[in-house]
This record gives structure tokens, C-alpha cells and sequence, in this order.
């Protein structure tokens, strides 16, 4: 009895396999059909009205968001009122699974004022505003305008990622059209967007990790369109004796070479950099009594922050690697890497790796939510100058420079 | 490696779930010993044996009845003030606050105010504040250097740097700006309850009640036309 | 504002529990499986994954940020259904050929759909029956760890986490608990390949 039924196992074993086989092959031409058919350029066409002119659907609804950490997870429920085209007011309402109160943040386009109850604080941020990126600036003020333009942002995600229409769906009392963005190059985040039908307005977001994994999802649960609101919506008002802290902005990008000029030390930037990903520009932030320089890459969809923190007197900086691992005492599960002639210390925060190292006085911290073997060889490819004279453009700062002004003329 | 230690191992080893030393151990003990290899075969066939159970679907019911019970539970809990049960669950903001701020929160209750409202301890706090005066003379000193140490290692912490990565983000066409501001605002609670924020943001005090953002220009009347997708 | 504020203290309960949901969704199948291996029986399965769900929900200010919620919620799974065995000592065996009473009759136990071949069905039944009872023999520890392993693909360092125990304890339960379901399930442990010859 027992020899037939392995047998028997065995055969239903062998019959599943080959029935997955069968049924897995159309399904994959079928895909690779619609993507490549007209249901691309729908994609396509929804990609472009949703960068272009998603902020002009005046909406007010209920979402949810979910993000899940490798070490835990939140979620919160919003309120979310938006005017077209730039004032938007957010409530973060409090729950169980929230890590925050009550919580509410208005917008008007290029500053945000973001009250938090609990603290009795409000806090100003100018340059964080949702709609920022979509005004044009003048031509020629720098490379922040390369996130401004749609059309090189969008032609970016195309060469990127392949988008794929998959379905079509209800939610939230809408029909909505189901675009894949599957990157073309290993290592990175994918996406899942669900943009309606009728208006150039993305219902819901889900984001995976590089492992396929899902990482947050984001959802409307009802929501209504064109309402009437009245412009008294988006005044915060505050009880007495609340305080206003202004927060530093994100400071206006400009190229590496007014980086260079700006920050008066040479600024080692990486001769790698992760297939796809160009150099959006650079600010410098300030830290303490220190100005540290931060370069952007992108791949249109995602973000690589690289930051160089250049050589100084104080000695408590340079104590080696066991100070660079009490500086991370916030980040939970960071581990020990070697790179290159150096011990860096990597980091799970939130949903982004962070990797940190020190070399010829200079401290380094590389931020992205791609692999972090791409990180890691990002992190390799820095050449750092032995000493405070600036050194020979060396080929990393050609590479950059090369799919910086590849990118910039192209525009 | 004697047999009773390989036998031992030998689910972890098919599992894979061994140091490296004790795996090529094993390994190289199976090759040569046939009762290890047997016991090593009868138990790799035990576990494909149990894989072979598939997985049950979630009854139909499951939800519909769950989600009456949690909302049975939420009623009840109503009563009880929302905000307890959520202050107690925001227990990661709360421990990065510094300890003081804890320290003197008026105890909502539970077991920490029941020290000061005893009269005993309400003697004792006067005199150990001036105990506390005296002695601060002679642990200043001391006090300095650890603080300084922390106030540079403060401007290296990694949370300014990343809030500057996430506010890229905004720029991001694509990206879900609620998620975003959620991740942006909750960085900057927590570079406020860190005692993060530096010297270069400004804190200044509302009065009364006051409009904290000016209104920007009137955005009325925008007109929408439906976009024409191609077929 | 504030008003908004007030607004929002309504919408508390009906927040919560959609947040809640989602926030499991991704895993009450699994749960509903470790129920269903640790109870053998498909009601029981059911009210032990719900109460588990229902008491992450009330405690959920008692999990702790930054450490794994699915090992929380699988903890929370275990001792409750330790907890259960405690109070009930005499436990009761159904067998899965059983027919299950229902409020419209007597209903045969669903069992997993293999193959188009009734006679395949048939067989994978009783194979399945009969891995359900040798499981169902182990001592609760044993079968907790092999459930967790061999069946939902925890590791090792997960449930050791997830069971409170040590790496080696993880470690030395499943390896028991795997040997004494050789011995029960032996008529159906034949090695594939005869020993030796795998070099």
C-alpha cells in the first residue's frame, strides 16, 4: 500500500509541476504581450497625466497608509483635503497601530506647517511642499529644475523601468487601471500604481523592496471629487503659546562643479553608480558648526542621498570604527561591513539602508532603498583625496560629470 | 565526530541550519559512516514527507466574524480613553525622548504618581533639591567633558541626514506625498524630542491664538478638462 | 481645529480596526495553518487564530516598535494555545474522517484538493490524516517547533524567538520531534535513495 501511494504522490507531484509549467508560459506571453500592444501607451499616457497634472484634481478623501519595516511596521489612517493646484491639508489621525498622535499639516505649495498637538509644537518647514517640484523654475538656475520637467522625469522612468499594463480594478468606488513599474535593473524597488480611470489621480500605491517584498502600501477608502472647500480649510490655527520651529530647508540643488565652488573642500563623489541612476545636483546642509555636502541621484523613481562630511579638528571624529557604531545607537540592526580598506557600519532606518564610513578624515554616508551590494560598491568606488588640497578630478567625478551633462543637454 | 554528536545535528543539518564548522563536520562524518547516512535519509524523507501537507485556505467566515468581535473590543475600549491606549503604544518616540522630559511629565495616573502624593516624600523632595544644589559644584567638572562628547556626537547622528534624503522624496512625481509627509513629519518629532534640531531652526512663541501660516494667493477657480487617453 | 480633533476621536474605533486589518491581513492564513496543525480541527483552528488576533489587537500597546510584529503575533498564537491545553488537560482527538457537525447537518471535513485523479485524493487524504495524528501525538513543545519549521517555513532564529527559547533548544526539538514522527508515519519513510549513494 505504502510503495503505491509514494508513487502516487510522486505522479501528482510530477503532474503539478508540469501543470504549472503549462499554465505559466501563456500567462507570461499574454503579459509581455500587453506590454509591448497598446496597453503600454495607455500606461504610458496615464504616467504622463498623472506627473503632469495630478495636482490639479481637487479631491477630499479618506487614506490609509501602511509601512513595513524590517523591524516593525505602522500604519495610519489621514483625512486629506486638496485644492487644486497647490493648497493641501493632512490630518494623521491617531490609532493603535500609529506611532503618532494626532496630527495635522497644511500645505500651500512651498512651505509646510505641520502642527503636533502632543508637543504643543508647530513646525515650519519651507521647501518641503508637496507641489514644489512641479512649478518650472526659470531656465537655468541649476539643476533643480531637471525634477521639474516632467518630460525628462518621465522619459527617465521609462528608460528605467518598464511599465506594464496589468488589470483593471474597483476601489474606493472607482475603476482604476493597474500599472506595474518593474525596474529594469536588478537591485531595485518596484511599484504598483492603480490611477484612475477618468482622472489623472493614483488611487493606490504599493511599494516593494529590491527582494520583492512588500514595503508600504497606500490607499484611498473613499474619496470625492471637486468639492467645494473653502480656502479658511487650509488656516492653522493654534492655541496660545504653542511653539513655532522653523525647520533648515532642503536648500535649492545646483551642479557639482558650484558644489565644489560652495563648499570650499574637495568633495570626493562615487565612480560608480548603480546602473540607471543619474546625478540630480547637490546642496550643502548644515550640521552643527559643519556644512556637509549632500549629492542626489535618481533613477526618476527613487533617491540615492550621498553625503560628505569634510575633515575637521575635532579628534572625537576620527576615533575609528568603534565611534561610528556608537553614533548609530538609533538604528537597530546595524552590523559591521569591510569595504575597501575601511570598516563601514550598515544600517536598516526605516525603510532605507544607510551605510557609513570614514576615510582620510572625511566621514561618508550613503542613504537608498536599492540593494545594498549597490550601496556597498557605491560606497567602494569613492576615491577620498589624502589631503585637504582638492585632487585630480579623478575618473569617478568624470563619470558623474558625463551622465550629469548627458542628462542636463538632453533636457 | 562520534556518530551520538553527528545524530544530534542531523536535523540542523538538513536544515541547513549550522555554523559552518559544524556543517562540513557533519558532511564529512556522513561520508563515511552508513548508520549516520541512513538516520540522515530517514529523516530528510520524514520532512518531505510533512511537506507534502498543503495549506488550508482562511474559512469564508473568518473575516466577517473577526471583524464583529474587534469591533466589539474597540466599543469597549472607547470608553477608555484612545489617547492611553495610544501613548503607551508610541513607546519608540517616547524612549528617544531625553529622560528628563519623562521625568517631569505629571504622572497620568498608574502606579508613578503615587510617590509624590504621599506627604513623606513630599518632605523629602525639598531637602534632596538642596542636597542635589550642594552637591553641584563638585560634579560639574565631571559633568563637562561627557556632554561636550555628546554634543558632537550629536551632529553626526544619522537622523538629519535621513530627513534630507526623505524630503527628496517630495520631488519624486510618482511618490505618495501623505506617505511622505508622514515619514517627514514623524522625522521631525523625533528630531524635537531628541533635542536634534540645532541651533539653526528657530523657535519663536505664538501669543495667542493666531494664524501660523499665511494664506497664500487665492487659488479659486481653476478650471478641469477631462484628459483624452489613446485607446 | 480642534473640532477636527474631536472629529477624529470619533473615527477612533472605526480606524483602528481597519488599520488592524491591514495590518494582519498579510498574515492570517498562516496563522489559521499553524492553528489548523496545532489543533486538527478546522473550528478549533479558527477560534484559536481569531482569539490570537483578537488579543494582539487589545495588546497592541505591549508590542514593541522595532521588533518583529509576525513573531509577536505567533508568540501571542503559541502560548494561547498552550494555555488552552493547560485548562483543558484531557485534550480531545477528533479525527479528520470525521464528519463535523454544522447548524445545516453533518458536513465532511474539507480536505486539500491534489490532483483531477480520485483515486490520488483518496490516498493524499489518508496520508494527510495520518500526518495529522502522528503530529498531533507530539508533545506540545515538539510539534509547536516542527509546525513552525517544517510546515510555515519559519528559521530557526525566528522561532527561537518566537517560542522564548534558545537557538540549541529550537534546535533539539525539532530534530525530536521529527524522530518520533519517523517512527509513527514509518510505514510511509522510505528513503529515496539507498544510503551512501547520494556520493
Amino acid at each position: 500500500m505504502s510503495k503505491r501511494l509514494a508513487a502516487a504522490v510522486v505522479v501528482a507531484l510530477v503532474a503539478m509541476v508540469l501543470a504549472g509549467i503549462v499554465a505559466y508560459q501563456p500567462a507570461a506571453e499574454t503579459q509581455t504581450n500587453t506590454s509591448l500592444g497598446s496597453g503600454s501607451d495607455l500606461a504610458r499616457a496615464l504616467l504622463r497625466a498623472v506627473i503632469e497634472r495630478g495636482n490639479e484634481v481637487s479631491f477630499k478623501a479618506t487614506q490609509t497608509i501602511i509601512l513595513w519595516y524590517p523591524t516593525g511596521s505602522s500604519a495610519c489612517i489621514t483625512n486629506v483635503i486638496h485644492k487644486a493646484p497647490n493648497l493641501t491639508k493632512t490630518e494623521y489621525l491617531p490609532s493603535a497601530t500609529a506611532t503618532s498622535g494626532y496630527r495635522v499639516v497644511i500645505s500651500d505649495g512651498e512651505s509646510t506647517w505641520h502642527y503636533e498637538p502632543s508637543l504643543g509644537v508647530v513646525f515650519h518647514m519651507p521647501g518641503t511642499a508637496p507641489d514644489r517640484a512641479r512649478r518650472q523654475k526659470p531656465a537655468g538656475t541649476g539643476p533643480g529644475t531637471v525634477s521639474a520637467a516632467s518630460g525628462s522625469v518621465l522619459s527617465l522612468i521609462e528608460r528605467n523601468y518598464s511599465v506594464l499594463l496589468v488589470s483593471t480594478e474597483s476601489l474606493a468606488g472607482r475603476r482604476a487601471h493597474v500599472i506595474k513599474l518593474k525596474p529594469v535593473h536588478p537591485g531595485n524597488p518596484s511599484r504598483t500604481i492603480w490611477v484612475d480611470t477618468e482622472l489623472p489621480f493614483i488611487l493606490r500605491t504599493e511599494k516593494y523592496r529590491p527582494n520583492g517584498f512588500l514595503s508600504s502600501a497606500s490607499f484611498y477608502n473613499d474619496i470625492e471629487f471637486w468639492p467645494q472647500i473653502d480656502d479658511s480649510t487650509f488656516r492653522l490655527q493654534v492655541p496660545p503659546g504653542v511653539a513655532i520651529v522653523t525647520l533648515p530647508g532642503p536648500g535649492d540643488l545646483v551642479t557639482l562643479e558650484e558644489l565644489q565652488d560652495k563648499a570650499g573642500f574637495a568633495v570626493p563623489v562615487p565612480g560608480f553608480v548603480p546602473a540607471g541612476y543619474i546625478l540630480e545636483g547637490g546642496t550643502l546642509t548644515r550640521r552643527g558648526d559643519v556644512e556637509v555636502a549632500h549629492l542626489r541621484f535618481t533613477d526618476g523613481l527613487n533617491t540615492i542621498s550621498f553625503f560628505v562630511a569634510p575633515p575637521t579638528p575635532r579628534v572625537d571624529r576620527r576615533s575609528g570604527p568603534a565611534s561610528i557604531a556608537d553614533q548609530f545607537d538609533m538604528v537597530s540592526l546595524g552590523r559591521q561591513v569591510a569595504l575597501d580598506g575601511a570598516r563601514g557600519q550598515l544600517a536598516d532606518y526605516q525603510d532605507a539602508k544607510l551605510l557609513r564610513w570614514q576615510a582620510s578624515g572625511y566621514e561618508f554616508t550613503l542613504i537608498g532603498e536599492v540593494d545594498e551590494s549597490l550601496l556597498l560598491q557605491m560606497a567602494e568606488s569613492v576615491d577620498a583625496p589624502e589631503s585637504r588640497i582638492p585632487a585630480k578630478d579623478p575618473l569617478g567625478g568624470s563619470v558623474i560629470k558625463f551622465f550629469y551633462e548627458f542628462f542636463w543637454t538632453g533636457r | 565526530m562520534t556518530c551520538e554528536k553527528a545524530m544530534s545535528l542531523m536535523s540542523a543539518y538538513l536544515d541547513k541550519e549550522l555554523g559552518f564548522d559544524e556543517f562540513r563536520q557533519v558532511e564529512l562524518h556522513l561520508a563515511y559512516c552508513e548508520a549516520c547516512s541512513q538516520e540522515y535519509e530517514s529523516l530528510k524523507a520524514t520532512k518531505e514527507l510533512l511537506g507534502t501537507l498543503r495549506a488550508a485556505d482562511l474559512p469564508r467566515e473568518f473575516w466577517p466574524e473577526l471583524r464583529e468581535r474587534l469591533g466589539a473590543v474597540a466599543a469597549e475600549e472607547r470608553v477608555a480613553p484612545a489617547r492611553a491606549k495610544f501613548a503607551s503604544s508610541a513607546r519608540q518616540s517616547s524612549s528617544r525622548q531625553p529622560r528628563w522630559r519623562g521625568i517631569l511629565r505629571p504622572a497620568s495616573g498608574g502606579g508613578g504618581g503615587s510617590l509624590f502624593s504621599s506627604p513623606m516624600a513630599k518632605a523629602l523632595v525639598p531637602a534632596f533639591l538642596v542636597l542635589v544644589l550642594a552637591a553641584l559644584p563638585m560634579v560639574w567638572s565631571t559633568r563637562r567633558r561627557p556632554a561636550e562628547a555628546q554634543v558632537s556626537s550629536r551632529i553626526d547622528s544619522i537622523e538629519p541626514y535621513f530627513r534630507d534624503y526623505v524630503i527628496s522624496e517630495y520631488d519624486r512625481p510618482l511618490s505618495d506625498k501623505t506617505s511622505v509627509g508622514f515619514v517627514v513629519t514623524g522625522q521631525a518629532v523625533t528630531m524635537y524630542t531628541s533635542d536634534l534640531l540645532g541651533p539653526s531652526s528657530k523657535v519663536t512663541r505664538a501669543s495667542g491664538l493666531r494664524e501660523a501660516s499665511p494664506l497664500p494667493p487665492n487659488t479659486a477657480g481653476n478650471e478641469y478638462t477631462l484628459i483624452s487617453y489613446p485607446r | 481645529m480642534l473640532n477636527t480633533e474631536a472629529l477624529a476621536g470619533v473615527r477612533y474605533r472605526e480606524n483602528d480596526v481597519r488599520v488592524f486589518e491591514e495590518l494582519v491581513r498579510r498574515y492570517d492564513r498562516k496563522l489559521y495553518n499553524v492553528a489548523l496543525r496545532l489543533t486538527g480541527n478546522p473550528d478549533e483552528a479558527k477560534d484559536l487564530a481569531q482569539e490570537a488576533l483578537l488579543r494582539a489587537y487589545r495588546g497592541f500597546s505591549r508590542f514593541q516598535l522595532g521588533t518583529s510584529f509576525e513573531k509577536w503575533l505567533f508568540r501571542i498564537a503559541s502560548n494561547l494555545y498552550i494555555d488552552r491545553l493547560r485548562k483543558q488537560r484531557n485534550v480531545r482527538f477528533e479525527s479528520l474522517d470525521e464528519p463535523v457537525p454544522t447548524a445545516s447537518g453533518q458536513v465532511e471535513k474539507a480536505l486539500p484538493d491534489w490532483s483531477n485523479n480520485p483515486e490520488d485524493v483518496a490516498e493524499q487524504n489518508e496520508l494527510a490524516d495520518e500526518i495529522q495524528a502522528a503530529l498531533q501525538s507530539l508533545p506540545i513543545n515538539y510539534r509547536l517547533a516542527v509546525i513552525l519549521y517544517d510546515l510555515e517555513g519559519f528559521s530557526y532564529e525566528e522561532i527561537s524567538g518566537i517560542l522564548r527559547c534558545s537557538i540549541g533548544t529550537v534546535r533539539s526539538r525539532i530534530h525530536r520531534g521529527r524522530r518520533l514522527l519517523r517512527e509513527k508515519l514509518a510505514p510511509y519513510v522510505k528513503p529515496a535513495a539507498a544510503a551512501g549513494a547520494r556520493w
